[in-house]
C-alpha cells in the first residue's frame, strides 16, 4: 500500500482537501485517504508525497529555489 | 547634495529590477521529484527509504548545497555515502534525487585551478565555468581505439630517462616507503614539462594540508601551475572524497585526452585510496577480504589505471600517462595492495631508504626498477648512450661487494669499479633540478665513455655543473642539433668528445692528483 501525506503550513479547507484527494487518485489509481500534516515551517502552500514521489509547492521550497538560482547567476 | 542622493536612488532602483527580473527568471519546478527518508545516518553513511529508480552511483541532494552518492542499492533501503560532513541530517530528513550520475563540469579554465574531488574551486579564485560534464566512471578504451607507446615522457631525471624510460600513455609506478622522494620524481616531472605541451594533474589522496600547500607554493614559483590542475582530497577531507579523488583527476584529464592532448596524472598516493575505500566498504557493512579490504579493492585501481591509455589518430592521438605512487612498510612489496598495482602497472620504480640514507638521491634502484616501455619510449640519441650504462652499473653492483679491498684487486676489477663509482655518481640529481633530455645525454656519454675515469669521485657533481654550464655558454648549438636530429651522428659525436677534452684540460682542479 502506498502511503500519501499531504503537508501544509496552515489547516487546509474541506472543498481544498477533496480536490486534493481526487487529483492524487487521478493519479495513482487508488483512492487512499491522505495524511495530513500541520507544518508552519514550510511558509505557505502544500506538498503532497505519493511513496517516494513528491509535489513540493510549499513557499519554503520556491525560497530555497529562487535562493540557489541567485547563487548561481549573481 | 541633491545629485548625490539621486545618484543613490537610481542606482538602488536599478538593482531592485536586475534582482526582481533575476527571481522572476527562477525556473519554477513542477514536476515529481523522487525523495527518499533518512532512516539512519552516523560515521559518513545514511540509510534512506524511498528514492525510487535511483540508479548507482547517482548524486543524491541532500541539502544545504551537499550531496551524497548512492552506492548500496539494496530492496528495501539505500545506503549513501554523504560526500561531506553534512551536520543538518538526521533521522526524518528529506533527500532528493538529483538524476546525474556522479560527474563534475570541465572547462579549458580549469588549468592552473585547485579543486576538491567534486569538481569544486578550493583555491579562491572563483568558481569555475562548465563546457563539458565529464563522467567520473567510464570504461577505458578498447583495444582497437589505443595505439602503442612510442612518443617519450621526459621526466628530466637521469636514471629514469637513461635506463627506465617512460612513454607517454603508460603507467610506471613509483613504490617505496615514506620519505625516499616518490612525491619528489612525481614533483620533478611535473616541473620538466614546462615546454613538452604536457597537461600535468596532480591528484593529493589523503597527505597532510600543509604538504599540499608546499607543493603548489612550489609548482606556483616554478610557473607549473599555467599547465597543471591540483585536484586537493587532504587527510582532513571525509574517506568519500578521497576515495573519490583520483577519479576527478582522471575526468579531468580525459577531457583534455579527448581534445587530443598528452596529459599526465599523479596520483599522490593510492596506499590511502585503498584505505579510505576500505574505510567505506566496513562502514556500508560490504564482506571484508585480505588485510580487511574489500574484495574489489583490485577493480578500484585497475578501473582508474586503465583509462590511462594513448588513443589512435582516428580518436584523437591524445594520451594520459599515469604515475601512480605507492609507499610500503618496511620494503615490503609483496603486501596486498602494492602487488595489485604492481600487475596492474607497465614497470616500477623502486626507492629505497638505503640508498637515500647512503646519499644517492634519488634514491633510485635501477637493478630493480623496470619500464615495460623500455627503450621503445626513447630518443636515438639517448639510446646510443645508455646501453653502455647499463652495463657499467650491472657489473658495477655485481662487485660492490670487493670496493672495499679495492687494492688487493686486479687492475681490469678495479678499472670496473672506479667507472661504476663514477657512473653511480652522475646518475645523483637534486630532486627540482630537472635536465633537458639533450643535458643529460652530453653527461651520460661522457661518463660511459671514460671521460670521468680521472676526475676525483667527490668533484664529480661539481664537474657535471660546470661542463653543463660551459657548454650552454660556449656550445648551445651543439644542444640544440642533438634535440632537433634526436640522434648522435658521427660530426656530433666528434664535436662533443673535442669539447669534453678541451673542458677537462681547462678544468685540472677536478682531476686526480697524479
Amino acid at each position: 500500500m502506498v502511503k500519501v501525506t499531504i503537508t501544509s503550513a496552515v489547516a487546509l479547507s474541506e472543498k481544498q482537501l477533496q480536490v486534493l484527494s481526487k487529483a492524487i487518485t487521478k493519479k495513482t489509481g487508488h483512492s487512499l485517504k491522505p495524511e495530513v500534516i500541520i507544518n508552519p515551517d514550510v511558509l505557505g502552500g502544500f506538498s503532497v508525497r505519493i511513496g517516494s514521489q513528491e509535489y513540493n509547492h510549499t513557499i519554503k521550497q520556491k525560497l530555497a529555489d529562487i535562493k540557489a538560482h541567485l547563487l548561481e547567476n549573481a | 547634495m541633491k545629485s548625490k542622493k539621486m545618484e543613490t536612488t537610481t542606482t538602488h532602483a536599478l538593482f531592485t529590477e536586475s534582482l526582481t527580473d533575476l527571481i522572476a527568471q527562477s525556473p519554477v519546478k513542477t514536476a515529481a521529484q523522487s525523495v527518499g527518508t533518512v532512516l539512519s545516518f552516523g560515521d559518513g553513511i545514511a540509510r534512506v527509504e524511498g528514492l525510487d529508480d535511483v540508479q548507482a552511483g547517482e548524486l543524491i541532494d541532500v541539502g544545504e548545497g551537499q550531496f551524497g552518492l548512492a552506492l548500496n542499492l539494496e530492496k528495501t533501503s539505500l545506503g549513501m555515502v554523504v560526500l561531506g560532513t553534512a551536520s543538518h541530517l538526521k533521522a526524518g530528513s528529506v533527500v532528493r534525487r538529483t538524476g546525474q550520475i556522479l560527474s563534475i563540469g570541465v572547462s579549458d579554465q580549469i588549468i592552473g585551478r585547485t579543486i576538491d574531488a567534486l569538481g569544486r574551486p578550493v583555491d579562491g579564485k572563483g568558481s569555475i565555468a562548465s563546457d563539458k560534464l565529464m563522467l567520473l566512471e567510464r570504461i577505458a578504451p578498447g583495444v582497437m581505439s589505443r595505439k602503442s607507446v612510442t612518443v617519450p615522457l621526459q621526466t628530466g631525471i637521469k636514471a629514469i630517462d637513461a635506463m627506465i624510460p617512460i612513454g607517454r600513455g603508460q603507467r610506471e609506478l613509483i613504490i617505496g616507503d615514506r620519505a625516499t622522494g616518490k612525491t619528489a620524481v612525481a614533483l620533478g616531472t611535473i616541473l620538466n614539462q614546462a615546454d613538452q605541451n604536457v597537461i600535468c594533474v596532480y591528484v593529493c589522496i589523503g597527505q597532510k594540508g600543509s604538504s599540499l600547500a608546499q607543493t603548489r607554493q612550489t609548482l606556483l614559483e616554478r610557473g607549473a601551475m599555467d599547465y597543471t590542475v591540483i585536484v586537493a582530497a587532504t587527510a582532513a577531507q571525509v574517506a568519500a572524497q578521497q576515495f573519490l579523488a583520483p577519479y576527478t583527476g582522471l575526468a579531468v584529464a580525459e577531457y583534455f585526452l579527448e581534445q587530443g592532448k598528452d596529459v599526465l596524472i599523479i596520483y599522490d598516493d593510492l596506499s590511502k585510496h585503498a584505505q579510505a575505500y576500505r574505510e567505506i566498504s566496513l562502514l556500508l557493512r560490504r564482506p571484508s577480504g585480505r588485510e580487511a579490504y574489500p574484495g574489489d579493492v583490485f577493480y578500484l585501481h585497475s578501473r582508474l589505471l586503465e583509462r590511462a591509455c594513448r588513443l589512435n589518430e582516428k580518436y584523437g592521438g591524445g594520451s594520459i600517462t599515469a604515475l601512480p605512487i605507492i609507499e610500503t612498510q618496511a620494503n615490503d612489496v609483496s603486501a596486498y595492495i602494492p602487488t595489485n598495482v604492481i600487475s596492474i602497472t607497465d614497470g616500477q620504480i623502486y626507492l629505497e631508504t638505503d640508498l637515500f640514507n647512503a646519499g644517492m638521491k634519488p634514491a633510485i634502484n635501477v637493478g630493480i626498477s623496470v619500464s615495460r616501455v623500455g627503450s621503445a619510449a626513447q630518443i636515438k640519441a639517448m639510446k646510443q648512450v645508455a646501453g653502455s650504462m647499463k652495463l657499467d652499473l650491472a657489473q658495477f653492483r655485481e662487485l660492490q661487494a670487493f670496493a672495499q679491498f679495492s687494492s688487493d684487486l686486479d687492475d681490469k676489477t678495479k678499472a670496473l669499479l672506479d667507472r661504476g663509482l663514477r657512473v653511480n655518481e652522475i646518475l645523483k640529481q637534486g630532486w627540482d633540478k630537472p635536465l633537458k633530455v639533450e643535458e643529460q645525454v652530453i653527461v651520460i656519454f661522457a661518463a660511459v665513455n671514460g671521460y670521468l675515469d680521472k676526475v676525483k669521485i667527490d668533484s664529480i657533481m661539481a664537474w657535471e655543473k660546470a661542463f653543463a654550464e660551459y657548454v650552454k655558454t660556449n656550445h648551445q648549438q651543439l644542444l640544440t642539433t642533438i634535440a632537433t636530429e634526436q640522434k648522435m651522428s658521427d660530426e656530433t659525436l666528434t664535436q662533443l668528445k673535442d669539447i669534453i677534452t678541451t673542458f677537462s684540460s681547462i678544468h685540472p682542479e677536478f682531476q686526480i692528483e697524479a
